[in-house]
This record gives structure tokens, C-alpha cells and sequence, in this order.
């Protein structure tokens, strides 16, 4: 049992967020829909902070999930919408096949029944992005490049027909139906992606309590911040509360295999109502586009329907 | 029930880590100690005493704990403590709640009276009270909340007006626990009632023995004696028992709040609703036509484990000097609400055996949202918390 990231984690998380915070735009409905980002990009390859879960990147000690987590968590924050969390992940698993990966962008694939059915639908994070490799195998480590988009947007769109389409739903995490020949994601991966998932939800949900706390003190209505009421100190209260408890869902996740669907699905639950209070307490302008809080709500639930691909039913009604 | 002084036999280092095998060894100690000192069907038993053998049960509890060495776990060295720290109060405190340990009288001085005395008290009183505290032969109540000081307890009436070596008292304190057992009260009183809110207030250490302390027993609505309200009329109180400066009994008891330790009250109700769920899973959700019941069952059965790996993420941050104020503070919110929604869930599916189960939890769970600190002053309290920490003028 781990509780507590080590401190190198911690140290790494840091770093990482001090780097991110300088490409966090003023609002976040600014450019994350039609910018490259390939700068940031740049600049987390050249740090070598996708190799982060590599032992002989991390001064001899591979970093575990516990330790991932706090990683993921710093990117949900921001949310940057690049595949950086299932490029970490791909190296992580390839500590197994001990193989060098020839690919920059890297993600998997998750199939869309129970694994070990041949030839079904996968559905994969950030397919769509230009240059990315899908990993095929986790035990041989090999990639392949998604087919390429059809005319009308979707990759592949041909003789899969309607099974190869894209939904940008949310640029934080733009899923894609892949035709899938083998599977190679075995439930080990899978947790992994869920655990590493709903820490990045719970970055998301930090960001979205600290934006909500400032908009109520800066929210005047009879004469004061919004804040001063007992009404919105206790929705607050309540997204505090579900933050902390989905922080506590992840450890958990990460810490009991066998309890590692239905302990992201409860972190998963505690953060959609932490998104939920936040429309709320941003009463009219929280519905405006501008005002850029559905970006992680958008995140949400794209991430939900990524985890259904496991044939997941254990989400709370 | 034979009783041996065997010290604890887990070396005296404070343990940062539940993955630590020193931790692992300390669970074994306490799980064979149990083993040992409670006696068989100990639960079985414990629902057909009487009041007078439950009482001696729970007073030889305290002594049991005690004679092990592990009244006064967390108790500085100095005053005869094991300095354990929070790991080890966490582990000990799960394995008493899993085995279902009586609960003693001594719990009120352990964690309160004793801390406060240790922290505020002068040297003699350190000397008279602390060791019997510890043995468990000296029994302690606070006086505290009032019939119209409850959340607001800063409006307490009581007074404790001073005369020569003095204080004579007069008032009512309410929900009193133990004050029909207990020998001394620490007593929340207004020394100074001209004085301004907050300052007007002194701690002191009432002797219980005395004429003008008059109790009531107050039944609650599951029908059992466990609350007081206690009458001060003409008690005295020497100035020499009184806690720390005159005056300043608000701040003392402000600070005090910290010494409530969140993580036994938590494993406490951890291990009922641990119970509750076992009773759901095996026998009224499964009963159930409905299949969606046991889904909802399964659900809250997993909220229930949250509860458990929230006090182990919170101690062990704490274990290691990180802040986990947020966490710590969350708690009660989640265990108490959770709690009320497992008793409403199982009295709506009950089966017929378990009927008289159900409504029981759910009548006792209905105060769970209203001892230390209601839910209200909870989310006045996290949501200042909140803003201060997210959103600093």
C-alpha cells in the first residue's frame, strides 16, 4: 500500500506546473479550440517529461501510479489539450518490452467490449492528432499509425463505415473509433488509464473550485461578494468536500486492483458535482461560452464515455 | 477477566507510513492483545447487559487499557504516554472499533481533560488529576453546551462568579455525556459576565461530588440514558482548579477543538456502517426484487471504504508534516451524511427480520448530523476555509 507520492514525484509535479502555468491562457476559452500547441509540446519533449515514468529518467526509481497520479493531476489543472497523459502512460508500459518506441505522439487504443475479443472498435484519446502512433501490443510494444482522416473529418472513414468516427466534444480529450484488429490493452492497462483519468479529474476539479472561490468574491449582488452568503459558502463547502474525497477515490484506485472501476467511477461522481455546483455559483455568466467553465465539463464527460469503452457499469445513477 | 502488564513490545519509534512493517507488527500486538482481554462472544453478550454490568464493564475497560499500556497512547512521554503518534493512535483505534471494544468511561479524560491540563494546567494540577485520568479511576464530563447555547456557545450562560478562593456556580449544562459516572467536569463558565463575548469565560475543573450538582437524565428518542443535563446550583470551584488564566476559557476552549481526534469518532462509524452494509449486501438488497437495490448498495458499500482511505490519506499526511487541514476538516461532513443515507437506504428495503435493525440506525443515525458540529456549521466553517485558501484577499 502507498499513500504519499514520493517526494520526487512531488518534486517533479512542481516543476510541471510551473511550466504549465506559463502557457495557461487568461480565459480558458481563449485559442484551446484552434491553436497548435506544438510549442508546449516542444518544450515538455525536450525536458523529457513523457519519459517521466522511465526508470533511468527518474534518478533509478520508476515512478508507480501512486506517484503518476500527482503528474496527472498537475496536467488536469490546465488541461492542454495534447496527448500528454497517454504519451506518458505508452512509455510507462514500455518498461515492460524494454523497447525504444520511434514515435513522438503517442496513444492507445481502448476496445469498445471485453478484452480479448478479436477484431472490435477501440476507442482512443487524441487519435487524430497529426504524427500520433496508437501502441497496438503493451507485451511487444508495437504502434501503428491511425488511419487518416476521411473527408468529412473522421480517420479512416471507409470500409469500417460508421464505427471510424471523431468527437471533438471536448479539445481537452477528442475521442476517436478506431478499427481495432488485435487487442493488446489488458485490464492492467486499463486500470491504469482509469487511475491516471480521474487524478487528471481531480486537477480539473481544483482548478474549477479556485476559479468558482475568485468568481464569488469578485460577484457583487446587494451590496456584497456573493461569497458572504451562507448559501454559496456551503455549495462551496460541498465542492471542497468532493474534491478532497475524489482525491482520496484516486489513492484508493490506485492502491486495490480489484476496486479500481468502482473507485474511479466514485472520484468521477464527486467531480461532476464539483462542475455542476460551479455553473451554479456562476449563475448567468457561468452559461456563456466565454466564460470557458464547460471546457471541463466537456473534459467530464468525454472521459466517462472513454472509461465505457471497458464495459464499464458501475457509474453512479 | 485475568489482566497482565505486559508493556507493548513494538519498539518506541514514531511510524510515518501504513506500509511501514513496524505498523504491520503494531496491529498484530493489538489484534493478539484483544484476543486476549475481550471475552468470547464478547458482542453477543454485550447486548443483553444490564446498566449496572455495563457500567463495570466499561470502567474495567479503562483499566484494561491501562494495565496494557496503551491508555495514553499519544500522551507525551513525560506524562506517562507512549508518544505513538497518529499511525499507530489510527491503527489502534481501527483494530478496538473492528473487535468491537467496549467503550470506557476514560475516553473524555484521555482526549480532552487530560491534553487540556497537560497543555494549560499548573504543575499540581498536572499531578493530581493527570495520573488518575490515565488509570482510568477518575472520571470526566464536559460542560459545555447549554439549552440555548448549542452552536453558539459563546453565549453560554452559566456563571461562575468568584468569591475569596472561590467560584460558586449557577446554570444548567445540557447533553452532558457520563455526568451520572463522572467525578469532575470541565466546566465552561462566565467568570466575567459584564465583559464582552469571548472574554468573559473561564475553564474550571468542577468536582462532581459535591452538593448543588443536580442531575437529569435526558433519554434520546431511540430510548436509551446516555446525555445529562446538569443543574449548578451553589457548586464550588477552587480557584485552584482553575484552568489556565481567568478569563480566557473561549480561546482554551478554541484551541481544544483540535484535540478531538476526528480519526477515532470516524473509525467508530466506519465499522457501523461497515456492519450496516454487510446487513444490505447479504441479506435486504439482495432480498430485493429490484435489482437496481443491490447496485445501490454496492455503491454505498464503496462510499463506506472512501471513509476508511480517507482517514488513512489524511493520517499519514499528518504523519508526515503535511497539511492536511482540508481533508481533516471534510470528514465528519461525509462519514455523518453517508451514514444518514445508509440508515434511510435500509429502512426503505428492509426485509422483516432486520426491521427492528433498521429503525434503530436510522433513529440513531439521525444525530449524526448534529454532534460535533452540525452539518450547517460545518459548511459555514469548509466554506470559509475554501475561500480563504483558494481565493486570499
Amino acid at each position: 500500500m502507498k499513500i504519499l507520492p514520493s517526494a520526487l514525484a512531488l518534486e517533479a509535479a512542481g516543476v510541471l506546473d510551473s511550466i504549465l502555468r506559463k502557457h495557461a491562457p487568461t480565459r480558458l476559452s481563449d485559442g484551446f479550440f484552434d491553436s497548435d500547441h506544438q510549442a508546449i509540446w516542444s518544450e515538455l519533449t525536450d525536458g523529457g517529461w513523457q519519459l517521466l515514468a522511465l526508470p533511468d529518467q527518474s534518478a533509478g526509481a520508476p515512478l508507480d501510479l501512486v506517484d503518476l497520479s500527482a503528474i496527472a493531476e498537475v496536467w488536469g489543472r490546465y488541461l492542454i489539450p495534447l496527448p500528454y497523459l497517454p504519451t506518458l502512460l505508452v512509455w510507462h508500459w514500455s518498461r515492460a518490452a524494454g523497447d525504444s518506441i520511434e514515435a513522438d505522439k503517442l496513444t492507445y487504443s481502448l476496445p469498445l467490449s471485453d478484452p480479448g475479443t478479436e477484431g472490435t472498435a477501440g476507442m482512443s484519446p487524441f487519435a487524430m492528432s497529426g504524427g500520433i502512433k496508437v501502441v497496438a501490443t503493451v507485451e511487444e510494444m508495437t504502434t501503428y499509425e491511425p488511419p487518416p482522416p476521411s473527408t468529412d473529418g473522421s480517420p479512416g472513414s471507409g470500409a469500417t463505415g460508421d464505427l471510424a468516427r471523431t468527437d471533438p466534444w471536448a479539445p481537452s480529450l477528442p475521442l476517436a473509433r478506431l478499427p481495432q484488429t488485435t487487442h493488446g490493452l489488458g485490464m492492467q492497462a486499463v486500470h491504469d488509464v482509469a487511475v491516471l483519468g480521474a487524478a487528471e479529474l481531480v486537477g480539473c476539479a481544483s482548478a474549477v473550485i479556485k476559479i468558482t472561490a475568485r468568481y464569488t468574491k469578485d460577484r457583487v449582488q446587494f451590496g456584497r461578494p456573493i461569497a458572504e452568503y451562507q448559501a454559496v459558502q456551503h455549495r462551496l463547502a460541498d465542492m471542497l468536500r468532493d474534491l478532497e474525497l475524489a482525491r482520496t477515490a484516486v489513492l484508493w484506485a490506485a492502491n486495490d486492483d480489484a476496486k479500481v472501476l468502482s473507485a474511479t467511477a466514485l472520484a468521477w461522481d464527486r467531480v461532476r458535482r464539483i462542475t455542476e455546483n460551479s455553473f451554479q455559483l456562476h449563475g448567468g455568466y457561468g452559461f456563456t461560452w466565454e466564460a470557458g467553465l464547460h471546457y471541463y465539463s466537456r473534459h467530464v464527460w468525454a472521459w466517462r464515455e472513454l472509461l465505457e469503452a471497458c464495459s464499464v457499469k458501475l457509474w453512479p445513477l | 477477566m485475568p489482566s497482565e502488564t505486559p508493556l507493548p513490545t513494538t519498539a518506541d519509534t514514531v511510524i510515518r507510513s501504513f506500509s511501514d512493517p513496524a505498523a504491520t507488527e503494531f496491529r498484530h500486538e493489538i489484534r493478539t492483545w484483544l484476543e486476549r482481554v475481550l471475552p468470547p462472544d464478547w458482542r453477543k453478550i454485550e447486548l443483553s447487559l444490564t446498566e449496572d454490568r455495563e457500567i463495570d464493564i466499561r470502567r474495567q475497560w479503562d483499566r484494561t487499557l491501562f494495565e496494557a499500556g496503551y491508555a495514553g497512547l499519544s500522551w507525551p512521554k513525560r506524562f506517562g504516554g507512549g508518544e505513538a503518534g497518529p499511525i499507530k493512535e489510527v491503527i489502534f483505534y481501527e483494530e478496538l472499533a473492528r473487535a468491537h471494544a467496549p467503550e470506557g468511561f476514560g475516553r473524555v479524560g484521555r482526549v480532552m481533560a487530560g491534553p487540556l491540563i497537560m497543555r494549560f494546567g499548573t504543575e499540581d494540577q498536572q499531578r493530581r488529576f493527570l495520573p488518575a485520568i490515565l488509570d482510568g479511576s477518575q472520571v470526566w464530563c464536559l460542560g459545555y453546551s447549554e439549552p440555548s447555547a448549542g452552536s453558539d456557545l459563546a453565549a453560554a450562560t452559566t456563571t461562575a462568579l468568584r468569591d475569596g478562593d472561590v467560584y460558586r456556580v449557577v446554570g444548567r449544562k445540557i447533553w452532558t455525556s457520563h455526568a451520572h459516572i463522572s467525578d469532575r467536569c470541565v466546566l465552561l463558565a462566565r467568570t466575567a459576565p459584564e465583559r464582552p463575548r469571548h472574554e468573559n469565560m473561564s475553564i474550571l475543573l468542577l468536582d462532581m461530588h459535591q452538593p448543588g450538582v443536580d442531575l437529569t437524565p435526558l433519554i434520546t428518542i431511540t430510548g436509551h440514558h446516555h446525555f445529562n443535563e446538569v443543574a449548578f446550583d451553589g457548586a464550588v470551584v477552587s480557584v485552584a482548579d482553575r484552568l489556565g488564566p481567568e478569563h480566557e476559557g473561549w480561546n482554551i476552549f478554541r484551541e481544544s477543538l483540535a484535540f478531538e481526534r476526528g480519526a477515532a469518532v470516524a473509525l467508530n462509524h466506519y465499522t457501523e456502517m461497515c456492519r450496516e452494509c454487510e446487513v444490505l449486501l447479504q441479506c435486504c438488497a439482495l432480498h430485493s426484487p429490484d435489482p437496481g437495490v443491490a447496485s445501490s448498495a454496492r455503491t454505498l458499500a464503496d462510499q463506506v471504504e472512501l471513509v476508511r482511505w480517507h482517514i488513512l490519506r489524511v493520517t499519514e499526511m499528518e504523519a508526515n508534516d503535511l497539511d492536511a487541514t482540508e481533508a481533516r476538516m471534510v470528514m465528519k461532513l461525509f462519514w455523518s451524511e453517508l451514514w444518514q443515507a445508509i440508515t434511510d437506504f435500509g429502512s426503505r428495503i428492509s426485509c422483516s427480520h432486520h426491521r427492528a435493525f433498521w429503525r434503530y440506525q436510522y433513529l440513531q443515525s439521525r444525530a449524526a448530523t448534529i454532534y460535533g458540529g452540525t452539518s450547517e456549521i460545518q459548511r459555514s466553517t469548509i466554506g470559509r476555509r475554501a475561500l480563504a485558501v483558494l481565493a486570499p484577499s
